[in-house]
């Protein structure tokens, strides 16, 4: 009996048939993505375009609202970029690192270690695809989205409509009259903006009745999931292949949060103790001695995030420390800096 | 891994792309892989035991029946299979329905808490292929498999452990074993029929949800006939989630070159109600009717009945009266396989028996009554036929969309109160905005395109014939715009397969 052809013109046709039906799904996710607004396809397509980095500041929101790369450049004169996306975990950071990396090369890396996100067990969603709809290498995408998100992730990825998709008559102008290519060096969103470089500060400060309470509390026994270290861990051989250096670094949020999410200090040794044990510098900016950081409620947005105000004061103090190098600026415990340096959150 | 995802169609992608690359003998391989995962990727894995456990324990039962001669050992065997496979079945899905009806006649005396067991996969479609395939070997019907690495295969077969069809190893087992190659006309139209199942469940159920969610959800501000219309707009939300499901279920087996048997056909174009549930799940139907009424009407205690029936009433009623007795076992057990609840045995069983039941004893006077007013069979008694049935089995959904039998009792109730109700506009006018001009311009044509494929099936006729007659380009033109329905209709949040949790 004759075997059957493996290619036959059949399934020729057939091929070019399925073919078809995704160009038809290109054409469709092409018009009616619903991403003419997202900050993350702003931050990253400029990533892209920015070369090589001095220093990449990468992390979740606590990273693209506090960290000013034009201030620091013009403080400094290094080549700095924010790779803040929202709720980026260490999974994403590890990714989206690699992303940057490829595109010239990256110096240094000052890590987001903002507790509240170091104690999630699993990526979420959309962290995810926020990330892997801009990725430029493709099969980073898949593998990331696939990971997360299984075969739904990986289809996510080729067509980003099945999960940003926006169906509408003014989107589909958006990308007919090419507002979707239009500059996005600065542009303002109601209460925030995007001030270029991934940098995305907040204007409006928290009102006067506002109560800092917690985000989320720590636990002491476990203050960072195994998640997060496993993927922190594959951030620190990354960069050590790399021989980039790693900072982690936390941001400075209200006293009125850490307080009441308690054990801050557990939190505190259990990130220097990695930090010691990988020969990396920790940059607790929770505890910066009096007069280095004068924080109060106006210079914060919410319970855990700086406003623009907050930014500009901390990234002016972060230009001090690339520039001098000096790092000799933080008290041993946070019971020392509540004591001599509280930031006016504290009922 | 929902059915109606892209996801899913990629998972199908790949596995098609195996399985007509592998040689015919393993093509079968493949299959279990396939299983294997979908069924790991959408429950505990653990409750493979049960599954594993009963194909095991049917696969021996089927294996002795094909070496003993001694019928009563056979029939022991026999008993012992279908206690496992049926205990398993009810001690996993009925162990509350027993525990809170212990509870409901004992009040606080009964020291019975619910149970949460982990449910396998699909239990209630498997558990009855199995038992059919077990009582198809008893009866000398069914073939032996001797595999029972194939045999688990065919229980498990992954587009139908989601919502069915409940399939026979007597009608598709041998098919499902053959070789198949890439049949260009069989791999399109099954994925033809799975984007139609897709338009259906994403582009209508799902897009008619929050409108039922906001009318049931409110019972104080929409009663009477509120009521109604959120049942028949609940119809249309289930027919197409659940025939929706069994679109992509059977075209993916197509695609595999398997022709397996039809769950729905038209059933909203039905004139009865027992007509209706020939058109509604119909291999649940077919299975009650083969392996519960039939050996049930031919036993000796029934045969005996109808002899003292006919004998007391006459031929005619004495024959009816077992008949409709073997009919309302059949549908309590219809009414139980729904659900752990007794709003499933009063509203999925004992109502529709009552209904067909009623219909059957009162058939000659109906039709005298018919004739005495000269009305004919033509388009609007026909029309008022469907209408009937509709409602009647509108009526009966109430039970299966209520949370409880009290819950089920005051909607009734709720129905036929008229005053006091809310206006219409608002609960409208915020599902079309929801929607959006560009929602509802693919709801409704959506709609329109369902009743004409449903009138196409209900004449016996094929839909996707009629794709063929249209010109290339106009083929075309309507497979992109299916398509857009498709992904248009992705990004909104909808619910699992409603007979998914079965």
């Amino acid at each position: 009996m004759k075997k059957p052809a493996l290619f036959s013109s059949e399934k020729f046709i057939f091929a070019l048939k399925c073919l078809a039906v995704a160009g038809i799904c290109c054409v469709i996710n092409f018009f009616f993505k619903g991403d003419v607004e997202s900050l993350t396809r702003a931050t990253l397509s400029e990533l892209y375009a920015d070369g090589h980095q001095d220093v990449l500041f990468i992390g979740a929101s606590h990273t693209y609202r506090s960290y000013d790369p034009a201030a620091i450049e013009a403080a400094t004169g290094l080549n700095v970029y924010n790779a803040g996306s929202a709720l980026q975990q260490m999974q994403g950071t590890y990714y989206l690192l690699q992303e940057a990396v490829d595109t010239e090369g990256v110096d240094n890396v000052v890590l987001d270690m903002t507790y509240t996100m170091q104690l999630l067990e699993e990526t979420g969603e959309r962290q995810t695809v926020i990330l892997t709809d801009y990725m430029k290498n493709p099969l980073r995408r898949v593998i990331y989205a696939g990971s997360v998100l299984g075969a739904e992730g990986v289809t996510g990825t080729i067509w980003p409509c099945t999960h940003n998709g926006v169906f509408n008559q003014e989107n589909l102008r958006h990308h007919l009259t090419g507002d979707y290519k239009r500059d996005y060096s600065t542009i303002e969103f109601g209460e925030e903006g995007y001030h270029g470089q991934g940098y995305v500060p907040d204007y409006l400060t928290v009102p006067e009745d506002f109560t800092f309470t917690r985000a989320t509390e720590i636990d002491p026994n476990y203050p960072i999931s195994d998640f997060t270290m496993k993927y922190l861990k594959k951030v620190i051989a990354y960069c050590r292949k790399h021989d980039i250096r790693l900072i982690l670094a936390d941001p400075p949020m209200p006293d009125g949060t850490l307080v009441t999410a308690g054990h801050f200090q557990e939190y505190i040794d259990r990130v220097r103790k990695i930090a010691e044990e990988n020969g990396l510098e920790y940059w607790e900016f929770n505890l910066v001695r009096d007069g280095l950081l004068d924080l109060d409620r106006n210079d914060f947005y919410d319970e855990t995030h700086l406003n623009i105000n907050g930014a500009e004061k901390f990234s002016a103090l972060i230009s001090d420390i690339l520039a001098s190098g000096n790092t000799d600026i933080f008290y041993d415990t946070y019971a020392e800096k509540l004591e001599k340096n509280p930031d006016g959150t504290l009922e | 891994m929902e059915l109606a995802t892209f996801g899913y169609l990629l998972f199908l992608a790949v596995s098609l792309f195996l399985y007509f690359c592998l040689p015919a003998k393993f093509q079968w391989i493949v299959l279990l892989a396939d299983n294997l995962i979908f069924y790991c990727l959408n429950t505990e894995p653990v409750t493979l035991i049960y599954l594993g456990g009963s194909v095991l324990a049917v696969y021996f039962a089927t294996l002795f029946f094909q070496k003993s001669t001694d019928p009563s050992r056979k029939k022991i065997v026999l008993l012992l299979a279908l206690l496992l496979c049926a205990g398993l079945l009810f001690v996993l899905k009925y162990s509350n329905l027993f525990i809170n009806t212990v509870c409901y006649f004992m009040g606080e005396d009964a020291s019975l808490q619910p149970v949460n067991w982990l449910l396998p996969l699909a239990i209630s479609f498997y558990s009855l292929t199995l038992i059919s395939y077990l009582l198809d070997c008893y009866w000398g019907i069914a073939a032996f498999q001797n595999n029972p690495l194939k045999l688990f295969s065919f229980i498990s077969f992954f587009p139908l452990m989601v919502s069915g069809p409940i399939q026979r190893y007597t009608k598709v087992g041998e098919e499902f074993f053959q070789e198949h190659r890439f049949d260009y006309a069989r791999v399109t139209g099954g994925m033809k029929r799975i984007a139609w199942g897709m338009v259906k469940k994403l582009a209508i159920s799902n897009r008619i949800s929050p409108l039922v969610a906001s009318i049931w959800n409110d019972p104080a501000s929409y009663h009477g006939l509120w009521i109604w219309a959120g049942i028949l707009l609940y119809l249309l939300q289930l027919y197409t989630d659940f025939s929706g499901c069994m679109d992509i279920a059977l075209g993916t087996a197509e695609c595999f070159g398997l022709t397996l048997e039809e769950n729905f056909e038209a059933p909203f174009l039905s004139k009865t109600t027992q007509e209706f549930w020939q058109r509604w799940h119909i291999t649940l139907g077919r299975w009650l009717r083969d392996y519960i009424m039939n050996p049930l009407l031919k036993s000796a205690g029934m045969q005996k009945l109808m002899t003292r029936c006919v004998a007391r009433f006459g031929k005619k009623t004495g024959k009816k009266i077992p008949m409709l007795l073997s009919m309302l076992v059949l549908w309590l057990c219809m009414g139980l396989w729904h659900g752990d609840s007794w709003k499933y045995i009063l509203g999925e069983g004992l109502w529709f028996w009552l209904v067909i039941a009623l219909g059957q004893i009162f058939e000659p006077a109906l039709k005298k009554c018919k004739a005495s007013l000269h009305i004919k069979d033509q388009v609007p008694f026909r029309f008022f036929q469907v209408i009937r049935t509709n409602l009647i089995f509108a009526f009966g959904m109430i039970f299966f969309k209520a949370a409880s039998l009290p819950d089920a009792f005051s909607r009734i109730g709720a129905m036929f109160r008229l005053s006091g109700n809310a206006a219409a506009s608002p609960i409208v006018k915020a599902w079309t905005d929801q929607m959006g001009i560009s929602g509802l311009a693919v709801f409704f044509p959506a709609l329109v395109l369902l009743v004409v494929t449903d009138i196409q099936i209900y004449r016996k006729k094929n839909p996707f014939e009629l794709l063929k007659k249209l010109h290339p380009a106009l083929r075309w033109v309507l497979y992109a715009v299916l398509i857009y329905f498709i992904m248009s209709s992705y990004v909104i949040e909808g619910e699992g397969f409603a007979y998914a949790r079965f």
